[in-house]
Parts: structure tokens; sequence; C-alpha cells
């Protein structure tokens, strides 16, 4: 998927939907809690409930003979855990470390995943109907890490899908490379 | 979908492995005790209690099968029938059924075994056995039965029965069992009494309390109660202090004759709640006073067993191996934790605090340290079992194989209880299998054999555990006759495993270890059950991965040992820590066979892969920072250290930049949150909280053995014919590093006084003679591809390759020698050196790219040997008279018309060879004939497979396409043809030009061609890079083959040759 495009099409809606109330009621009214992170100028979410914690940037191991999006692995009190460049894995070019760069721990499937982040940014309330499935806004792109547009006073935030982060659908890539080397 | 018994399926599970353990253990006892009433018990209880949990989760088939089971044996334990051998069979079948039911369960799927035909073989050993079945009433029933009183209800109290069941009440019969020792058992009685009273209406009770008061002995008493209360109330009001068991029967009205009885119902066991109404119904009719005794003497025995599993309940706990590890995992962090005291403990000490203060601080961590460290040897102790449990399961494998096979064995254990990680007890299973199976199939001999050999009959198969130091060993051994090196041998040469020479250098430890190879087994018969050739594979490789290893102790004759050793515990595993850059690797150290240290000088490369020639064995090598990715910090003229990794019997050297030491790491899954990742068996967190990582040395080397089996035979030779490479200690870097300067300068010709001190290069063969390197700057051969046939990176094949017919005149008029000066600085000289190789190779670059653009790739060939298209005329004239009379003499020494077409001659690079046979992978025969004398060089006549065959069977008359091999007689048959067809055409040369030429005797390469090629070329020491190609065609009456005659004369000797025709 491109990210620009998906940008684009994010700043046109919101453009277009700024103030709008609801127009694409969901009926679902319960609160849902994001936690949102910043690349380059588009916010992303996840659900609060997936977030296990927040952790600065912890001394990374680089693990040979994977995807370039993973950057390596991290140890957790005791677990190994595998850290995902959210850049890299959109398609963004590659960031720089700094102060404010941190480690997402979330939880995937029975796994847990650090999702290295520019920065984190806030914890946002909205209520379910705010979030309106990827289809209607982007077309012709792979939703394949977006469950859905949230839309918070004016803001759009791109609700993320943590299934496919680890590893792409199905186990395509995960074959791949555990073969790809030989 | 899978099946499920529900939540107590796992309890299920382990109680039917224990109760089937049990039954097989004692089964095995019967067959040698058929008279031990022990025996008979323990069988019947197992089946019993088999009977009960199966019942329990609703395996009701399964239930109904040990309920035949158990009747079967009543009749033993009556003595109303006998143990015969039939029914221990039966009992056996019985046993592999239930097996075979309760792996379906646990593999979660729906049992379908059909039980019925075995219940049907029950029934009818039991009649064949009882005959008149006085089975069905035993008259003497045990002693403690009458402990039991009878059901008697008075007519009154029937019709109570009745009434009640008729007014919709139920009615049951409840057994309580007191624990024996129990004193005044009767207020207990009065106590379930009471408690019954509120929700049931007694009918009776036997006996009646105040009997019970007077007789402390009786323990059990029954009660028939009516009641609407639910079976669970029942139980809780009968559930008082010391009572072990409680029984129920429910009764029912039955229309029996018209007459209404009372049936009743199997008794349930009432230990948890009801399970389930209306399961089984009773097996028999009772009524009323014709209580069954037989129903009575179960009960005796489920009260024991049930004493017994209390007792035995309340001392053991079991627990998930996976708890056990996120335990070990805590543990493994407080350990590291902890370490991180320490560091707090010197920087406290620096920083001068209070003395007092620092070492209450050291006394408090060095005990916390060591807390820390009994709980990890804790956990780790939880996880051992004792080995004995597996060991017990090969009785009956030995029993029926030696059936089998008519082979009289014993099986002896011994050790049983060596504890190991529950881990391999687990996955040990399956090797030992194979290698008892081996050892009953191949290794003892049938009683006859052993009498001839004066032997005892029964031959000994021995099982035996013990620990010794940090491993645990396991062994399997049989006093048969041994392994056989020269059939393994034999099997080794067939299979091409081996040459005869490699063979002929190994010892027979090493000839053993081809029985581990995959498809490998020495008899000519395969059985079922073994002979495949599967077997040793699977054990070595299941053994690796418990990072254990086996080993083979046979003597011709006296039998044969495996010894299987494991590392005391798999969490923890002792490692060598190795560094790329500055990325940390760990190997398992039970991986690394040795370290060593080698010059970049001692690689070969054959085909793109690096080898060295390791004390006369070829040793792949793997670049370590290449298989993970990164660069190597690792300088070209340094020694590098290389770790001798194996797995099963392959072996690579893995190629690291520096080793760190030894290091004891736990080992943590990378699957758990991620995925397996090639070439990584896992991840360890070191002292410090960082992350390592651990090589999964089976991996990396099943890829390079890809590789390396793609290496032919005669290339494999080739290395190990070269000298070996120097290996050195690791301590000796210093002087490493010098010797191999001075090896350098050695090749470059820089004239160094100390150069005598300097190993000779291994790489000999390849290097020019002296007189060669004197000839350097004549007329040379361009290469076009660089790594076609021998390693090009060295400087040393700069020097004779360096030619100035090339293309390129300004590149190649750039003077080949680095200034020689003694004493030279070692950086000056490899600067030099990198010069050097730097302008070859751009020359490289050039010579090919303006051989491209001229279009006649090959045309630069025939210039730099200042051949031209007239000489190549001449040369065709000598092909065809030497062909015509190769012919002739064909037809007359084989006595058949056999017609050679007139060849075509070309001049082609040596690369080139290969592709104008047709299939570069395919194989081919290559005869080919040294030639002596004035002209040096051979004489190739190299034919396809197919082609080489075809031309056997026209030589013999035989029909075509009846050969299908390379046998004696082909060879001799090729042979003769290339020794014909070669003299003719090397005569012609040698009486046309006037120079003598002799021809040797030829010999066959059956390989690929370039193996082929390649193997001239290192045999003849031919360092030209063309060859003079002849086409070719043999016909006979129809049939037509084509083989390609060449020519590879040294580059002098062509030239002589041309310069003779002109």
């Amino acid at each position: 998927m491109n990210i620009n495009e998906l940008t684009q099409m994010v700043n046109r809606v919101t453009a277009a939907t700024a103030g709008d109330g609801a127009d694409t009621a969901v009926s679902d009214i319960e609160t849902v809690q994001i936690v949102s992170f910043l690349l380059d100028d588009v916010e992303y979410g996840i659900n609060i409930l997936r977030v296990h914690e927040i952790i600065r940037m912890p001394e990374i191991t680089r693990l040979p003979n994977t995807p370039e999006y993973i950057k390596g692995v991290i140890n957790l009190r005791g677990s190994v855990i595998p850290v995902v460049d959210v850049r890299i894995r959109f398609g963004l070019p590659q960031g720089n470390i700094t102060d404010l760069t941190r480690v997402i721990v979330v939880e995937t499937g029975e796994k847990l995943v650090g999702l290295l982040v520019d920065s984190v940014y806030q914890v946002i309330r909205m209520p379910g109907r705010n979030i309106d499935p990827p289809a209607d806004l982007i077309e012709g792109i792979s939703d394949e890490f977006i469950n859905g547009i949230g839309r918070v006073s004016g803001r759009l935030v791109v609700i993320l899908n943590l299934d496919n982060i680890l590893f792409s659908r199905s186990n395509e890539e995960k074959t791949a490379y555990g073969y790809g080397y030989m | 979908m899978t099946f499920s018994l529900g939540e107590y399926q796992d309890i299920f599970l382990e109680e039917a492995d224990e109760q089937l353990q049990e039954l097989n253990q004692n089964l095995l006892e019967l067959e040698k005790n058929p008279d031990d009433i022990d025996i008979i018990n323990n069988i019947f209880r197992a089946a019993h209690s088999l009977k009960s949990s199966a019942a329990f989760v609703g395996l009701n088939d399964l239930s109904d099968l040990a309920h035949k089971m158990e009747n079967l044996l009543q009749g033993i334990r009556d003595r109303t029938m006998q143990v015969t051998p039939a029914i221990v069979d039966v009992l056996f079948s019985c046993f592999d059924v239930i097996s075979s039911v309760i792996d379906t369960v646990g593999s979660g799927k729906q049992p379908d075994q059909d039980l019925s035909e075995i219940i049907a073989r029950i029934r009818e050993i039991g009649e064949a056995t009882a005959g008149t079945p006085p089975a069905e009433r035993p008259a003497k029933a045990a002693p403690e039965s009458d402990k039991i009183p009878r059901t008697v209800l008075s007519a009154a109290q029937m019709r109570q029965v009745r009434d009640g069941l008729e007014g919709g009440m139920s009615c049951c019969e409840v057994i309580v069992f007191i624990e024996p020792t129990a004193q005044m058992k009767w207020i207990k009685a009065q106590l379930v009494q009471a408690n019954l009273e509120k929700i049931t209406a007694i009918v009776t009770m036997m006996p009646p309390l105040d009997a019970l008061r007077e007789n402390n002995e009786s323990d059990v008493f029954k009660m028939v109660i009516l009641t609407t209360a639910t079976v669970e109330d029942v139980r809780r009001a009968c559930e008082v202090d010391q009572v072990i068991r409680i029984d129920l029967k429910k009764i029912s009205l039955s229309k029996k004759n018209d007459k209404t009885v009372l049936k009743f119902h199997e008794k349930e066991t009432l230990y948890s709640e009801e399970t389930g109404a209306g399961e089984n119904p009773a097996d028999y009719l009772a009524e009323k006073e014709t209580d069954d005794d037989e129903e009575e003497e179960y009960k005796i025995e489920t009260i024991r067993k049930k004493g017994e599993r209390k007792t035995t309940a309340i001392k053991i706990v079991k627990v998930s191996v996976d708890k056990l590890d996120l335990l070990l995992n805590n543990v493994g962090e407080l350990v590291i934790a902890n370490s991180g005291f320490f560091r707090l403990y010197e920087e406290m000490r620096k920083a001068n605090f209070d003395k007092a203060v620092t070492n209450e601080f050291k006394n408090r961590m060095d005990q916390m340290s060591r807390i820390a460290k009994d709980l990890q040897g804790g956990i780790m102790k939880t996880r051992m079992v004792p080995v004995g449990q597996v060991f017990s399961r090969f009785n009956r494998l030995v029993r029926d194989l030696a059936k089998e096979f008519g082979k009289l064995v014993t099986l002896q254990i011994k050790g049983e209880e060596t504890e190991l990680d529950k881990k391999v007890i687990d996955a040990i299973g399956e090797p030992l299998m194979h290698l008892i199976r081996n050892a009953i199939d191949h290794g003892v001999e049938t009683a006859e054999e052993r009498r001839k050999l004066g032997k005892p009959d029964v031959s000994t198969v021995a099982l035996n555990a013990y620990q010794s130091g940090n491993q645990i060993f396991v062994e399997v051994s049989d006093d048969g006759r041994g392994l056989n090196a020269s059939r393994i041998k034999k099997k080794v040469l067939e299979k091409g495993l081996a040459s005869p020479e490699m063979l002929a250098n190994m010892d027979n430890e090493e000839v053993y270890n081809f029985i581990y190879n995959p498809g490998f087994s020495t008899t000519d018969v395969v059985t079922d059950i073994s002979g495949r050739g599967v077997g040793m594979n699977v054990v070595k490789e299941i053994v690796a991965e418990l990072n254990g290893n086996v080993s083979i102790e046979t003597e011709p004759g006296m039998g044969t040992r495996f010894l299987l050793s494991f590392p005391l515990t798999l969490a923890i595993i002792p490692a060598i820590m190795v560094k790329v850059r500055h990325e940390l690797y760990a190997i398992p150290l039970s991986d690394v066979i040795e370290t060593i240290k080698i010059s970049f000088g001692d690689i070969t490369t054959i085909e793109g892969h690096e080898v060295i020639n390791l004390r006369g064995e070829i040793l792949s090598l793997l670049r370590l920072n290449e298989f993970v990715g990164t660069e190597s910090g690792i300088e070209d003229d340094r020694k590098v250290p290389v770790v001798v990794v194996g797995y099963g019997n392959r072996k690579i050297g893995l190629i690291v930049d520096h080793l760190e030491g030894k290091q004891e790491i736990v080992i943590k899954s990378l699957d758990q949150n991620y995925a397996t990742v090639e070439g990584l068996s896992g991840a360890s967190i070191l002292g410090d909280g960082s992350i390592c990582l651990i090589l999964d040395i089976a991996s990396m080397i099943n890829r390079v053995i890809a590789d390396q089996d793609r290496l032919s035979r005669i290339q494999r030779q080739r290395v190990v014919e070269r000298k070996s490479a120097q290996v050195e200690e690791i301590s000796d870097i210093t002087d490493l590093q010098r010797s191999a300067a001075e090896r350098r300068e050695k090749e470059l010709g820089v004239g160094v006084a100390k150069h005598e001190t300097a190993a000779p290069a291994p790489r000999a063969k390849e290097e020019p003679s002296p007189s060669e390197a004197s000839r350097s700057g004549k007329p040379a051969v361009e290469k076009i591809k660089e790594d076609i046939v021998f390693e090009r990176r060295d400087a040393i094949s700069v020097a004779p390759s360096k030619a100035d017919s090339t293309p390129v005149p300004a590149e190649s008029a750039v003077p080949v020698k680095p200034p020689s000066k003694a004493g030279e600085d070692e950086s000056v000289i490899e600067a030099k050196v990198r010069d050097v190789l730097r302008s070859f190779k751009d020359e490289l670059k050039d010579s090919i790219r303006s051989a491209v653009e001229r279009g006649e790739p090959d045309d630069h060939i025939k210039k730099s040997l200042g051949i031209n298209e007239e000489d190549m005329e001449h040369v065709q004239v000598l092909a065809n008279v030497g062909i015509t009379n190769a012919a002739e003499s064909l037809s007359k020494i084989l006595g058949k018309q056999i017609d050679l077409s007139i060849p075509t001659v070309e001049l082609l690079p040596v690369e080139k060879v290969p592709g104008t046979f047709g299939e570069v992978d395919n194989v081919y025969i290559g005869v080919y004939m040294p030639l002596v004398g004035d002209i040096k060089g051979t004489i190739l006549f190299g034919l396809a497979e197919e082609a080489g065959f075809e031309l056997i069977d026209m030589l013999y008359g035989t029909e075509s396409g009846k050969t299908h091999d390379l046998d004696e007689d082909g060879e001799s048959a090729l042979k003769e043809v290339t020794n014909i067809v070669g003299s003719s055409v090397v005569n012609v040369i040698s009486e046309k030009t006037g120079i003598a030429i002799k021809p040797t005797v030829p010999t066959i390469v059956h390989d690929f061609m370039q193996s082929i090629l390649d193997s001239i070329l290192v045999l003849h020491n031919i360092s030209n890079d063309y060859v003079l190609v002849m086409d070719t065609e043999f016909y006979y009456q129809n049939d037509r083959v084509i083989g390609k005659l060449m020519v590879l004369p040294e580059t002098e000797s062509l030239k002589k040759i041309v310069e003779k025709l002109r």
C-alpha cells in the first residue's frame, strides 16, 4: 500500500468531513480508547486494549534473515519480542531515533510485538460510531493495516489493524523468508 | 474439527496412560508367572480403573471393553480359568485396542475403532477356557465380600419401594465405605443416616446401626433409600469425615415375565458429581434377594484402589511443563537481575560507602544469589523424570519382535531410576525403538546360530541409563553379531557416498558413522521392522535435536552398543560465543567439534563454494557474516577463526570474526513472539540484559550440504589430494600472522630470505612451476570467466595469466612483478598485491568486453596463440586422416564395420566445452589418455552417458539400450575405442609433424563434464584454457553415436604442432 496516497486521501476526507457530525451512522455507541502516534503528518491509532505497554527505545538486537521491517528483537523483562519498524512496514522512509522514539508493545494473536514509532501522541476517547470502515474512504488501497478511520474533533485517525503487522496476510511472507535464503 | 472429552480429557488421558503402562507391565509379568495372583490383581485393578474413567468421560465402548476384560480376569482370579498363552494374547490385544483408542482421543479425534471384534474374542476365549462356566456364580468368594451386607428387603419394604417409585421418587442403594482404621465407625454411620434422613426416606439399613455399634470391624454399610433429591445431594449427605467411598446403585422397576421386579443398576461411584443419567444399563437383572457376588467383589477391589489413590494424590501434584518453563524463566530473570547488584556493589565500594553497609549489602546479595541458584536448581530438577517409564515400554516391543523373528531375546533394563529432562524423556522413545528394532532384527542371531557360535541360546538386548558428570548416558546394547565394517564399506561404495581412497583412510569408527546416512541399510532384505535405512538417520536427528550425541561401539561377534548422551538439562546449555562485527552469536557447544584458525590462502573455491582441506578431509566453509547478512570485520591478511561444527555426520567450518569465549546460556524461543527464523534456534538473554541469538547449526549445515552435494566426486578428490591446510591453534595468533605474510611473499615471488620457514602453500598443484613462471611473459591465455575453473582471487594466478597478447595492450603492459625487496614492510606488499589484483581484474573486464564487441569470442584464443585460419585447416586435415585411420583399425579389431564421420575441428575455450555437450548438469563418460613425449597434453574422448552406453552396445553387438551401467566390460570397450581413435589421431600428428608423441593408458571418468575437464587439468598440470575439439560420429549398421574427441595440448606443444605444420 502506498502511504502517500493514503495521506492525501485522508487529508481530502478531513477537509470534506470537517465539522460533519454523524453522516455515516454506525449503531455502535460504545466508547473506544485509542493510543495514537504520528508518522509524518498522519495520526495512527491502536485500540488501547491491544496495547501491552509503551517503552522507551531499548537496545535492539538485529535479527538476520528476516524482512527489513523487522528491526530486531528486544528483551522485555525476560521475553524476547520482535520490534517492527512501522515506518518501513508502511513504506515510509526510515526515521531517526530521537528522545521521543517509543516502542509500543502490542498483542497480536498470542504474540507480543513491539512497534517502533517516532513518538506517541495521545490517548483519544471516541464513540465507536465515529469510526468508519476503511472501504468507505479509501478505494483501491490495500486495507491490510487499516481497521477504520476515526473522526475526532475534525481530525482523522487511521485505526490500525495489528493482525498483519508482523506477517503479511496468510503466512506467505513468513514462508518466503524462511526459505528465501537458500 | 477436534474431538474432545471436555474438561476432564487431560486428566483422563494422563490416568489412562498410567493404567496402560501398568497393564502392559503386568501382562508381561503374567506371561512369565501365570500363577501369580498379585499380577492378576494388578491387571484387574488397571482394567477396572480404566473402565471407570472411560465411562466417566463418556467413552462407553471402551468402558465396556474394560468391563469384559475384568470378567475374563475374574475367572482367572477365581481359579476357574487357567492363564493360557491364548488368554495373554487376548489381553495384549485388548491392551493394543485400548491404547489405540486412547491415542486417537489424545490426538483430538473421535475414536472409531471397532471394539466388537475384540469383545467377541474375549467372550470366545472365556467360554473356551472355562468350559462349563462356573465363573458366572463363583462359589467361593473372597472373605472380604462378606463385609458388604446383602440386600434383603422384606415384603413391606418391597412395597414401600414400589410405591415410592411409582410415586415418582427414585430409589437407590447407597453403599458407604468407612476408613478401616477409623474409630467408632458406627458414629459415622449414624451421621450419614441422620444426614440422609433429612432428604430421603430410608427404607432399610444394613447392617442395622446397633449391629455396627457392637462391631467396630465392619466398615461398610448400605442403605436403601427413596428420595427426590439429586444424586449430588445424596453424595453430600453421605460424605462425612473418614468415608472413603460411596457407591450408589439405582433401583428401578422392571417387568419380567409379567412380574414387577426391582432392577438394580450398575453401581456408580459418587466421589464426584453424577456421571450422567441413563448410561450403561446393568448387565444383569437382579432379583431383589439375589445380590450379585461378582459385583461385590469389584467393590472390594476398588476400595483398595481408592485408598491407594488417596495417599498418592497427596504426595504428587501434576504440573504442566509449560508452567515449569515459565517459572524457570522467572528464575533466570532473577539470576540476571541479581547480577545487577554485583555491579552496584562494586560501585558502592569505589564510592567509599560506609564499610559496614557495603559489607552487609554484600552478605545479603550473596545470600540472595545462593537462594536464586537453589531455586533454579530445584526447578530444573522438577523437570527431571525417571527414564524407567520409557524403558518399560520396550518389554512388549522386544517380546513381539523376538516372536516375529523367531529369536530368543530378553530385555535387560538397568538404571531406570536415572532422571532425564522431561523433554528428552518424551522424545527418546522413538530413537530407542529404532535401536532396539535394529538390535533384534540385525544385531542378534537366531538361537541356532548362537549355539553354533557357542553363545547362550537366549540373546540379550540391554537398556541402561546412568549419569556421568554433566551428561546423561542411555545405552542400547546387544550381544549379537556386531556391525560389519566391510559390509558397510561395500554399501558405501555402492551408494557412492565415498571413494575407495577415502574409505581406505578411514578407521572403522568413521566407517560406522555411515549408517546414519539417510537410506543407508546393509541388509538386502527389507522387513517391515527395519532395513529401510530410515532408522539410524532418525536416531541421529532426534538425538541431535536434544543436543545429544550418539556413538557406536561394536565388536564383531560380540555385539554392538549404542551410547546416547544428553546434557543434564536442556534449558541451560553451554555455548561458544562468537562475534561478527559487533554482533554476538552463540553456538551450542554440543554442536562444536573444534575451533581452528586458518588463513585465506588455504581456502579453495569450487563452483563458488569455499572449502579447505582439513587434515585430508574436505571441509566446506560458511562465512557467518554472509549468513547473517552483514559485513565482515576480518582483514584479508589475517588468520581467521573457524568454528568447526557438526550435525549428524556432516560438518562445516564457520568463519567468524572473533571468538568471545564460552558461556552458559538459557534458550528462549523466537517463535513464541515471532516466528522461526532460518538459521537461528532461539535467543538468549545475557547477564547485562542484552539479547544474543543462538545459531541453528543443523539448518546451516543442511544449507551448505545442499551445495556440497553438488560437488562431484572428482572435485572432492582434487581437494583431498591437495596438501592439508595449515590449521593452527588459536593461541598462536601472532606466529600465524607472520607465517601467513611470509607465504604471501613467497607466492608473489618476492625473494625473501626467510621464506624457507614458510609452510608450503596448499595450492601447489595450481601454482605454476618455476619453469612456467619464467614463461609467464610469453603467450598466455585469456580467462573469460573468472571463477570457472579455479579461484582467481589469489594474486598467484595473476602472474601466468598476465598476457601481453590480451586485447588491451596498455593495461597488459603493466609489469606484473612487484619490486622484490627483502624485508619489505608487510603492509607495503599487501598494497602492491591489491594493486596487481585490481589491474588484473580491470584487464580481465576489458578483454571480456573487447571479445564480446568483436562478436567472435573465440578468435582471441587463436590470436593469442598465434594460430590463424590456415593453421586450423592443417589441423583439420590431420584430424581427417587420423579419424580415417581410426575407423579402419576399429573395424579391423572389432571385426565389425564401424564408420566414423569426418570431424569438425574447433578450438574452444575450456569453459565452453561442457556447453557443446549439451546439458551442463548431465553426467558424461570421459576417457582420457595422457600424452607423453615431445608433445605434452591429453586426449579426451567424451560421450554423453547414454551415448556411451549405446556405443558399448554397438561394440559388443548387443541390443541397443541394453547397457544401463558402466561395468568393467563397458569400461574396457570404451578405453579400447579411445585408444584406437586417439592413437590414430596422435600417430598422424606425430607422422606429419615429426614430433615424437606417445599416448599412454586411458582412464575412465564418469562425471559431470566440468569435473572431467577439471580432473584432467589438475592431474596433468595443464594450465591452458582451450581445447581442440573434434566432433566424431560412430556409425554401426543403422545406429549412430556421437562423441567428441578432444585434444588438450600444452600451450608450448600446440605452438610446436602448428609451427611444424606450416
